[in-house]
C-alpha cells in the first residue's frame, strides 16, 4: 500500500511541474512571436541614437549575399551612416535562422524573399528594411543556374520533365523556379521532383547521375561548368528577368525602438549597391579576402547583382506565385511588410 | 556391457595437473544394475562425462559392449543431476522426450510409439502436452527418464538423479525406476551419494575413493522385487549399510 | 497469488495522459502563444492532415523504411550474432572492427550514405539498420554465449546434429536475449527514421515535420510530431504482444533456467498440476531482463 501512495504522489508532482513548465514559458524566447510587446529589449543589439555609433548585429546568408555586406563595412559605408555594423554567416538557411532573430540574437537577417514573405505571412511581426541580391536582366549574368551531367539528353529547359532536381532548399525561390518550368512546360503537376541536398552535394549528385538536373548559384555553378557540367537554362531570370531574390528584414520592435536606424541601415545598403554597379572588378578583386573564395573563380564567377532598395515589383510577383503555387495560403500586404 | 580399464583422466599437465580420476577398473554385466556410491568431490561427475563420452579419457579404455568409447556412444544415455537444466522450456513434455528420437534413425511412427512408450512407464502419460516447468521436480526428472529411455540405449547412466526431490518424492522414483529397469531390460550405471538408495536399488555397490577409484565392491543379495518397507527392515540391509558407511568412512 | 486485473486498473492507465492534455488544453486555449497551438487547433489539423490525407505520402514511406532497415538489421544481427557466438576466436578477431563501427553515430554517417545510395529511400533504409544492427548483434551474441551447458552436453550425449543444435537449442535459448535486443533496436530506429528523412528526403514524417517547421506551420508540425509518438507507441505495443507469444515458455520457465540451481516446488509426486497460470500473464510482465546493449557475460562458456 505505501508504494503505491508513494507512486501517486510523484506522478502528480511530476504533472504539476511539467504544466507550470509549459505555463512558465511566457517570459522566455519561445513565446516572443505574436505578442511583441512584453519581451525586454533585444539582448543582442546595442543602444539605439546616442553620441557614438550604433552597434548591429546581422546574419547573412553564406557566400555572396554576405560577401556584399562585408564589402559595405569595409567601404565604410556603414559606419558613415553612424553603424557599427558585425556581420556572421547565418546559422541556418531560410526560415531555420528567423527564430535567433526574434529573439533578439541578432538585430538585422539577411534571408530569401520567398522564407521572408513565409514568415510575414505567418504572423510574425518582420519588415524588410532593404534589398539583398537580385538577378541580372539578361540570362548570361545569372547568378544561378540549372545544370546537367555533360552527356545528359536535357538541352534546354523544355527537355526538364520527368526529372529530379538537386535544390539547396525546398520552398524557397526554387519551387517558384520549378513551378515556372512546369506552367512554361505544360506538364503535369509533379513533372519536376525536387530532393534537397547541400550545394556541394548537388554538384556530386549531378555527376552520379543521382539527379538528373541541379539548380546551382555562383560559385557552384563555376565549379561545376569546370568539372565538366553544362547549363542548360538560367530559371530566376526566366520567372523575371531582375528578380529580387534576397531581402534584409528587422524586428518590428527593432525598428520601433530605433526608426532611424532601419533608414540608415538602408542608406548603407545603397551606397555599397552604387559602389559595386560603378565598380564591379573593385568588388570581384576583394572577394577572395571577404569570403574566402579562390583568386581564380573569383575572376570567372557571374556576379551577383544588388539595387539597393526594394523592388516591389519583384516582391509583388513573388507573393502572387507563392499564393497561385501554394507556398502561402493568402499574400500579405506589400506595403505594410515594406520599409525601404 | 561396460568395461573400464585403468581410466585416468587428468586436467592440465600430468606434473602438475588436477587428477580427477586416478586409475579407475570395473565391469558391469548386461542387464545389471550397479550403483557407484561416493561422497562429493571423489570424481563421480568426471567419470560419467568420460564413461558417457562428453570427455576424452587421458589414458586408458572404455568399452562398450566391446566397442571403445570415442565421443557419445549410440547406445548409451545419460540422465543429468539437473534436469531443469537439461530439459527444454520451449518445448512440450512429449517434444523433449522424442525430440533425440529422429536422429537415432527412427521414423515418426516409431518415435511417436517409443515416446508414448516411455511416457507412460514413468507415470506422466497424461502430461504429454504439458511444458518442463509447469510439472514439480519430481515429474520433470521423470520426462528426463522417459527422454533417455525412448532413446532405447543398452546402459543408462544416472548422474545422481533424484538427489534434488524430497524423500517422499525419491523413494517413489526409486521404486518406478526398479520396474522400468525390468520392463526395458537395461543395464544401468547409477551414482548416488545416499547409500540407503545404492543398497535399495543395486545388484552390486561400488564405493569411489578420490581420485575415483574403486576401494570396495559389495554384492547386494537382497531379493527381487525389493519393497522400501520390508527390504530396508531387513537385517542384511542394516548390515550393508554400515559395511558400505565405514568402507566410505575410511 | 494473483488477482485479476480490474477495471480500476485500467482507467487509472488514463488519468496522466488525461490530465496532461486537460492541462495543455485549457493553457493554450488562453495563451495565445505562436509555438504551442490551442490543443483544439492541434487537434482539428490532425484531423484534416492525417486522417486520411498526408497518410500514404508520408507516413506509409516513413514506415516501410523502418521497416526494411529494421528487418535488414534483424537477419543480419542475429545470423552474425549467433557466429560471434559460438566462436571465441571469431569474437575475439572481430571485436575490435565491432566496437569502433558501433560508436560511430548513425547519423554521423548519413552523408556518407547518400554518396554510396543516392537520395531515395536506400540511403535511409541503410542509415536505419545501421543503427539498429547493433543492439541486436551484441544481445544475439550474450544470448548464446550465456547458454545452458547442460543442455549442449545434453545435445552431445544424445549425438544431435549441430544443424539441429542451432536451430532447436540455440535459437530458441538465446531468443530471450535476442528479443531484449530487438526492442532496444525498435526505439533507435524510429529515431533514425526521423533523422534520416530530415536531410536530401522528399517525404515522410521527418521530412512533414521539417518542412512544416520551415513554413512556421506549427500545428501541422505538432500533428507530425504526434503522429511519430502514437506511432512509437503502437509498434512498441505490438512488438510487446509478439514477443509475449513468442517467448511464452520463457516466463514460465524462469525460474528454471538462469540463477538459480535452486530446489524446485516440494511436492508429492502424486500431485496433478504445477504452476499453471504461467500462461495468464499479460504483456506487461517483463521478459527478458532488459539488458543493455554493452552487457558482456562473463560466464565461464565459451
Amino acid at each position: 500500500m505505501k508504494s503505491s501512495t508513494y507512486a501517486c504522489t510523484a506522478l502528480t508532482a511530476t504533472a504539476v511541474l511539467l504544466l507550470s513548465a509549459c505555463g512558465g514559458s511566457e517570459g522566455g524566447g519561445l513565446s516572443d512571436a505574436p505578442d511583441s510587446g512584453n519581451t525586454p529589449a533585444a539582448a543582442g543589439g546595442g543602444e539605439c541614437g546616442g553620441d557614438g555609433l550604433t552597434a548591429l548585429t546581422m546574419a547573412e546568408t553564406p557566400g555572396g549575399p554576405l560577401s556584399f555586406v562585408a564589402y559595405g563595412v569595409q567601404q565604410g559605408n556603414f559606419e558613415e551612416e553612424g553603424i557599427d555594423l558585425t556581420v556572421t554567416p547565418s546559422p541556418g538557411g531560410g526560415t531555420t535562422s528567423v527564430p535567433a532573430l526574434l529573439q533578439g540574437e541578432y538585430d538585422v537577417m539577411g534571408l530569401d524573399l520567398v522564407s521572408a514573405i513565409t514568415s510575414i505571412e505567418a504572423g510574425l511581426p518582420l519588415k524588410m528594411v532593404s534589398g539583398g541580391s537580385s538577378t541580372s536582366d539578361e540570362p548570361e549574368g545569372d547568378f544561378s543556374g540549372v545544370l546537367v551531367k555533360p552527356d545528359s539528353p536535357i538541352q534546354s529547359r523544355e527537355d526538364l520533365e520527368g526529372v529530379r532536381m538537386g535544390v539547396n532548399a525546398l520552398g524557397n525561390v526554387n519551387e517558384l523556379a520549378i513551378n515556372d518550368i512546369i506552367e512554361e512546360n505544360g506538364s503535369a503537376e509533379g513533372a519536376i521532383s525536387p530532393v534537397e541536398l547541400p550545394f556541394p552535394e548537388i554538384v556530386a549528385a549531378i555527376g552520379r547521375g543521382d539527379v538528373d538536373a541541379g539548380i546551382l548559384i555562383e560559385p557552384f555553378v563555376t565549379i561545376a561548368e569546370n568539372q565538366g557540367l553544362r547549363v542548360v537554362d538560367r530559371p530566376w531570370v526566366g520567372i523575371k528577368p531582375g528578380l529580387q531574390i534576397g531581402t534584409m528584414i528587422m524586428t518590428e520592435e527593432k525598428i520601433d525602438e530605433c526608426p532611424e536606424v532601419a533608414d540608415n541601415f538602408a542608406a548603407a545598403v545603397q551606397a555599397t549597391a552604387d559602389d559595386i554597379r560603378e565598380d564591379p572588378e573593385a568588388f570581384r578583386a576583394a572577394l577572395p579576402a571577404l569570403i574566402d573564395l579562390d583568386p581564380a573563380l573569383a575572376e570567372e564567377i557571374n556576379l551577383i547583382q544588388w539595387r539597393g532598395a526594394s523592388d516591389m515589383e519583384s516582391i509583388e510577383l513573388t507573393g502572387q506565385l507563392m499564393a497561385e503555387y501554394g507556398l502561402i495560403d493568402e499574400e500579405i500586404d506589400y506595403e505594410d511588410a515594406v520599409i525601404n | 556391457m561396460l568395461e573400464v580399464s585403468h581410466l585416468r583422466k587428468v586436467y592440465g599437465s600430468e606434473e602438475t595437473g588436477n587428477v580427477a580420476v586416478g586409475d579407475l577398473s570395473f565391469v558391469v554385466g548386461e542387464k545389471e544394475f550397479v550403483c557407484i556410491l561416493g561422497s562429493s568431490g571423489c570424481g563421480k561427475t568426471t567419470m560419467l562425462r568420460c564413461l558417457s563420452g562428453l570427455a576424452p579419457a587421458t589414458s586408458g579404455q572404455i568399452l562398450v559392449e566391446g566397442s571403445p568409447v570415442d565421443g557419445p556412444p549410440e547406445d548409451l544415455a545419460y540422465v543429468f543431476q539437473d534436469y531443469s537444466r537439461s530439459l527444454l522450456p520451449w518445448m512440450t513434455v512429449e517434444r523433449n522426450v522424442s525430440f533425440p528420437l529422429r536422429y537415432k534413425g527412427m521414423s515418426k511412427q516409431e518415435a511417436k510409439i517409443a515416446t508414448a512408450d516411455a511416457l507412460d512407464a514413468v507415470g506422466l502419460g497424461d502430461r504429454t502436452k504439458a511444458f518442463p516447468w509447469q510439472l514439480s521436480g519430481g515429474m520433470q526428472q521423470r520426462v528426463a527418464i522417459a527422454r533417455a529411455l525412448a532413446y532405447r540405449p543398452r546402459v543408462l547412466l544416472m548422474d545422481e538423479p533424484f538427489a534434488s526431490v524430497d524423500a517422499q518424492t525419491r523413494s517413489d522414483l526409486e521404486d518406478l525406476l526398479l520396474g522400468i529397469w525390468e520392463r526395458y531390460a537395461v543395464t544401468i550405471v547409477f551414482v548416488t551419494h545416499d547409500i540407503d538408495e545404492a543398497v535399495y536399488l543395486a545388484d552390486r555397490v561400488l564405493v569411489l575413493k578420490a581420485p575415483a577409484t574403486v576401494t570396495t565392491v559389495a554384492d547386494v543379495d537382497l531379493p527381487r522385487p525389493r519393497d522400501q518397507i520390508t527390504t530396508k527392515a531387513l537385517p542384511e540391509f542394516a548390515r550393508l549399510r554400515s559395511e558400505l558407511l565405514s568402507a566410505l568412512r575410511h | 497469488m494473483r488477482t485479476a486485473p480490474r477495471v480500476s486498473d485500467f482507467l487509472l492507465q488514463f488519468v496522466l495522459p488525461g490530465g496532461l492534455l486537460l492541462g495543455y488544453g485549457v493553457w493554450s486555449a488562453q495563451a495565445d502563444n505562436f509555438y504551442f497551438p490551442p490543443l483544439t487547433e492541434i487537434g482539428s489539423t490532425f484531423a484534416d492532415t492525417w486522417l486520411f490525407e498526408r497518410v500514404p505520402v508520408d507516413l506509409l514511406p516513413s514506415v516501410s523504411r523502418l521497416v526494411a532497415g529494421y528487418s535488414l538489421a534483424v537477419v543480419v544481427g542475429v545470423v552474425a550474432g549467433i557466429a560471434l557466438g559460438l566462436s571465441r576466436r571469431a569474437r575475439l578477431t572481430s571485436e575490435p572492427v565491432v566496437e569502433f563501427l558501433r560508436a560511430l553515430p548513425a547519423p554521423a554517417l548519413i552523408p556518407f550514405a547518400l554518396l554510396l545510395f543516392g537520395t531515395g529511400t536506400n540511403s535511409k533504409v541503410f542509415i536505419i539498420a545501421l543503427g539498429t544492427v547493433w543492439p541486436i548483434l551484441l544481445n544475439t551474441i550474450d544470448g548464446v554465449r550465456g547458454l545452458e551447458s547442460q543442455q549442449l552436453d545434453m545435445a552431445r550425449s544424445y549425438r544431435i546434429p549441430s544443424r539441429s543444435v542451432l536451430l532447436h537449442i540455440i535459437l530458441p535459448a538465446a531468443s530471450p536475449r535476442i528479443f531484449a535486443g530487438m526492442r532496444t533496436s525498435l526505439s533507435i530506429g524510429i529515431i533514425l527514421m526521423v533523422i534520416s528523412e530530415m536531410v536530401a528526403s522528399a517525404n515522410g514524417l521527418g521530412y512533414f515535420i521539417l518542412q512544416s517547421q520551415r513554413g512556421f506551420e506549427i500545428p501541422e508540425m505538432w500533428t507530425g510530431i504526434v503522429v511519430i509518438g502514437l506511432l512509437g507507441f503502437v509498434l512498441n505495443w505490438l512488438f510487446l504482444r509478439v514477443e509475449a507469444r513468442v517467448l511464452f515458455w520463457h516466463r514460465g520457465a524462469k525460474g528454471l533456467l538462469g540463477d538459480s540451481a535452486a530446489a524446485p516446488a516440494v511436492e508429492s509426486s502424486a500431485d496433478g498440476h504445477g504452476p499453471d497460470d504461467a500462461e495468464g500473464r499479460g504483456p506487461e510482465a517483463a521478459t527478458a531482463p532488459d539488458v543493455p546493449s554493452t552487457a558482456r557475460s562473463s560466464r565461464p562458456v565459451s
